[in-house]
């Protein structure tokens, strides 16, 4: 190593400054020519092993090396200094740390803390990869910038990789930001806005400008040339192509789940399970597809619809029970952007996703059972909330009601004031509730049925800024006797909503009954302070009350055997009684069985199994599954060796399954054969796979007793689209659900094996009025669902008028008919409803109850004042 | 000599530069200095480094020559020069042309008089 003296680099710094300035000229690589010389006279310094190298050596070297006109003392240009920094022109370096550098950060962060991009155009942040990648690029433009202000040196590799892996990522972001960048020049020269969509661009350039100085600089030094930036650069855009490589094949497979052919659609279900993006999925879901090219550029936009279906069958899970992919952004300047949140399903017939900032503030259950009677009536007040800062907001829910339940109250809250509804036909309630509603955003809330035993609440609209909105529903059900001794009560419950819920979350009950109950609800106490009253009350929490297998039971009284109520509505004062009825024997000759093949269905296979061995032996037996299409897994008719309990027992659900299919085989198989049942065990069917006209029609032509009887049982609460769409027909009864999978399973197969009594109450008008009308003390719901029974008979004998007209008059949500409460008598007029007398409306306790109160407590007083 | 003479020489000089170091470098790569010691050793060529190195730079530019570098372990790092299939091909057009000019002038002399 030889010390070379300042004036020796002068010197040399000299000589070849001026060889630079003569070689320019003459078609040689400047810098190359300098930078060969450089390392000539090193060599020979290397050669003569000089220990200090000083002016003079270096002098002889270079006249050695040839004669150089401008090359004698005094005529020099002022050399170089050895550590004086490069002169760059100062407006590259400025405009670089301000467009390659500074931008670059400032675009990043307002994304990271606003998504505004994400939430408008396309996620172009979706990992912290993407993350690291975009900030190396501003690392790199620093860290070279600073390089190059620097004095002549040999460029590190790491700085030179870095360099390519800033060209690279800023390269990939420009490409995706190009559709964006004409509009950012027009927004730039109009409004003065629009820089941040050009920062890719800018980083580009400044990366690039500072790859050409680094080269130079490199060059100047003497070092051996820099390798592997093409590698590096193709290096990182490979690293973000593969990064977005599963978003594209997400979006492909969607695509292709819709295909014509159930190959390629069954494929690319497969795919997505293995591969798939559920992030990327659950956003096309909501419709926040990333296809910015495609919208600009045209092409298949995205397809929320086949993205539901695909969520669906990939997850098992419909996609509105999972928070909107940017809820996870709310926290920052998210909400500044709020405005963008926008509710899809607003006045619409289906609950959809779930909207930000709408809450259940609180949920109170009053309630009386009577069993000694048969039936129990619910008010349920619900109030929602609306957090959101500046949009109003339309609350909607599914409930599940119990068994043959049926909406008899519906109360708005208006300005304090209690409002009762309007019962009418569906389509009038439901145009009343849009106009008022969604066209001129008053108070409205409706409710109409969504299937047997489900109503679909919705209100609107809820103030924004925490404004909030209270409602009533009155349901009247019957109890569900379940042997000679008990009969059982199950509460009506939210399956599907479109608000939040907090965790915990408790629904305030209170419940009164003659009669303690036997089993009641966790959480709640039982109150037997007032004589002949059993009060039983607290908090029941979301999950408790959600749960499907939950219900509580009552000892029946002997007086349920046969209980008279006039009917108040009738014309001619009738007399509706209704009877404890025992079921006749059951006589199957075919039970199909269709499980649905979901995810959901794994922990449910083993009591599903277990519960098969008691299936009754003498019918036929046919078991399909519904899996990517539809495969018959047992027949009795087969001599197979292995038995159903095991062949079930073996069964692997996976995503969310399609059961129409399964329905349409095995419904042929069992409808060949007089008395054929079938018999569908299901988890939640919030998406409809495919059309259900095939199976409609068979239900219609074959409805009633002429069909085989459709059992739905349900495995886990959750929306059934099918039998919401099939509901008007009444084609499906659903099999209540009292307790665990495998009891419920075997109590239906000891009935069907005649090892167990079925119970059932009829109800039916008293032909013989006179004898009935003394003893017509019950209660008035025993003729409200008299009433609703008879509205389903006449509406599944398309006696559509008559059902109508019943339903109105009793006060009943049906499949028919709905129930609508205004702001307005204006309103009401306007829509051609009448809303319903508050004395005619069912209260908890009953009128009758407080009439008897008041009396007793008047007898009381009188009492007391004669004793004095 | 006389002027005329060195100018002459010069502009020979000149015309035959970038015919020598491709020659140089046909039968195998060269490091810069070595080669300029190997062109430096050619009697009446008088090349200096000063010369060489441009026009090895003009020769790469041109696609003529490659140029690499290799770390030495006797003091800085060489840059190795090797011919293209380009400068190969170069090269023996300038061979044929030379050869072709030799013979012509040669053959001059040979005339009969007129």
């Amino acid at each position: 190593m030889n010390n070379w003296t300042t004036t020796a680099h002068r010197t040399l710094e000299g000589y070849l400054e001026r060889n630079r300035l003569r070689v320019s000229s003459c078609g040689a690589d400047a810098d190359e020519v300098v930078a060969d010389l450089r390392r000539h006279v090193e060599q020979e310094v290397a050669a003569l092993r000089l220990p200090v190298v000083t002016h003079d050596d270096v002098q002889r070297i270079v006249r050695r090396i040839g004669p150089l006109p401008d090359d004698e003392p005094g005529e020099k240009p002022p050399p170089p200094q050895w550590n004086q920094p490069k002169k760059l022109p100062p407006l590259s370096t400025e405009l670089v740390m301000v467009f390659g550098i500074v931008l670059p950060v400032i675009t990043i962060a307002f994304e990271l803390a606003t998504h505004l991009c994400a939430g408008t155009f396309f996620d172009p942040l979706p990992t912290w990869m993407h993350v690291l990648l975009a900030a190396a690029v501003s690392a790199a433009n620093w860290l070279a910038w600073r390089e190059v202000r620097r004095p002549d040196r040999a460029v590190p590799d790491w700085l030179w990789l870095g360099n390519a892996v800033a060209c690279g990522v800023s390269l990939f972001y420009t490409a995706l930001y190009l559709p964006m960048m004409f509009f950012a020049v027009i927004g730039i020269f109009y409004f003065g806005l629009g820089l941040l969509p050009l920062a890719p661009v800018c980083a580009l350039s400044s990366a690039l400008w500072l790859r050409g100085e680094l080269k130079r600089q490199h060059r100047r030094s003497g070092k051996p040339g820099l390798r592997g930036w093409g590698w590096a650069m193709a290096g990182s855009l490979a690293l973000l192509l593969g990064l977005a490589l599963p978003a594209s094949l997400t979006r492909h497979w969607i695509d292709r789940s819709g295909s014509d052919s159930p190959e390629e659609a069954n494929s690319a279900i497969a795919n997505l399970r293995l591969w798939g993006s559920e992030s990327i999925l659950l956003m096309e879901c909501y419709g926040r597809g990333d296809r910015l090219w495609i919208e600009l550029f045209g092409g298949r936009r995205p397809n929320a619809e086949l993205a539901r279906k695909a969520y669906y069958r990939v997850t098992g899970k419909p996609f509105n029970s999972v928070a909107p992919p940017l809820s996870k952004y709310q926290r920052a300047g998210r909400d500044l952007f709020g405005e963008f949140d926008w509710d899809q399903g607003l006045g619409g017939e289906t609950v959809a996703g779930q909207v930000r900032g709408l809450s259940l503030a609180q949920s109170r259950f009053d309630g009386m059972c009577r069993p000694d009677e048969g039936w129990a009536y619910f008010e349920w007040i619900l109030e929602f909330r609306n957090d959101h800062e500046r949009s109003q907001r339309e609350a909607r829910a599914q409930i599940l009601l119990p068994p043959e339940g049926v909406v008899s109250r519906l109360t708005l809250w208006v300005n304090g004031e209690e409002r009762e509804a309007a019962f009418a036909g569906r389509a009038q309630v439901r145009e009343a509730y849009q106009k008022v509603a969604v066209q001129q955003r008053r108070d409205p809330v409706l409710v109409t049925t969504t299937g047997p035993d489900r109503v679909l609440v919705q209100c609107f609209p809820i103030p924004p800024n925490g404004g909030t909105m209270k409602i009533r529903l009155g349901i009247t059900a019957p109890l569900l006797v379940e042997n000679s001794n008990h009969a059982a009560l199950k509460l009506p419950r939210v399956i599907e909503r479109n608000f939040g819920v907090a965790s915990p979350f408790r629904h305030s009950l209170w419940l009164e009954a003659p009669e303690p109950a036997s089993v009641v609800l966790n959480g709640l106490t039982v109150d037997r302070s007032k004589p002949g009253k059993t009060g039983i009350h607290g908090e029941v929490a979301d999950a408790v009350l959600g749960s499907v297998d939950v219900a509580m039971r009552f000892a029946i009284s002997p007086r349920l055997q046969t209980v008279r109520a006039l009917d108040k509505r009738s014309n001619d004062g009738a007399v509706i009684v209704q009877t404890l009825e025992q079921g006749s024997p059951v006589f199957l000759s075919r039970i199909a069985i269709v499980l649905d093949g979901s995810e959901d269905m794994n922990e449910f296979f083993p009591s599903v199994a277990r519960a098969l061995n008691g299936v009754p032996a003498k019918p036929e037996l046919g078991v399909w599954l519904a899996q990517d299409g539809v495969r018959q897994i047992y027949s009795s008719e087969w001599r197979s060796s292995e038995r159903v309990s095991e062949i079930v027992g073996k069964l692997r659900g996976v995503g969310g399954q399609d059961d129409v299919p399964a329905l349409l085989q095995a419904w042929e198989w069992a409808a060949a054969k007089a008395d054929g049942t079938l018999l569908w065990i299901h988890g939640p069917q919030p998406v409809v796979l495919s059309g259900l006209e095939s199976l409609r029609q068979r239900l219609e032509w074959r409805a009633g007793r002429d069909g085989p009887l459709i059992l739905d049982l349900a495995t886990r609460s959750g929306p059934n689209r099918i039998t919401e769409q099939l509901g008007t027909l009444d084609a499906f009864t659903a099999w209540p659900r009292l307790g665990d999978l495998h009891g419920d399973l075997e109590r239906l197969f000891a009935i069907w094996s005649g090892r167990r009594q079925e119970y059932r109450l009829a109800r039916a008008v008293d032909r013989e009025a006179a004898a009935g009308k003394a003893s017509a003390t019950a209660s008035s719901h025993i003729v409200r669902l008299w009433a609703a029974e008879r509205v389903r008979a006449l509406t599944k004998s398309r006696q559509v008028a008559e059902a109508l007209k019943l339903a109105a008059r009793y006060q009943l949500v049906t499949a028919i008919s709905g129930a609508v409460v205004l702001e307005t008598q204006q309103q009401y007029q306007a829509a051609g409803l009448t809303p319903v007398e508050a004395a005619s409306v069912p209260t908890v306790p009953e009128p009758g109850t407080w009439i008897l109160l008041m009396l007793g407590l008047a007898a009381l007083a009188f009492k007391w004042r004669k004793r004095k | 000599m006389s002027e005329f003479f060195d100018n002459w020489i010069v502009q020979v000089r000149k015309g035959v530069l970038e015919l020598c170091i491709l020659r140089a470098l046909e039968n195998q790569e060269r490091y810069g200095y070595e080669l300029v010691k190997t062109l430096a050793s050619v009697p009446g060529l008088a090349l200096t480094e000063g010369t060489l190195y441009p026009l090895l730079s003009r020769l790469r530019v041109a696609g003529l020559v490659s140029a690499r570098l290799e770390e030495s372990t006797e003091g800085p790092a060489r840059k190795y020069y090797a011919l293209t299939k380009e400068g190969r091909r170069t090269l023996a057009d300038m061979n044929d042309f030379l050869d072709k000019l030799n013979q012509g002038t040669r053959s001059l002399h040979k005339l009969p008089s007129l």
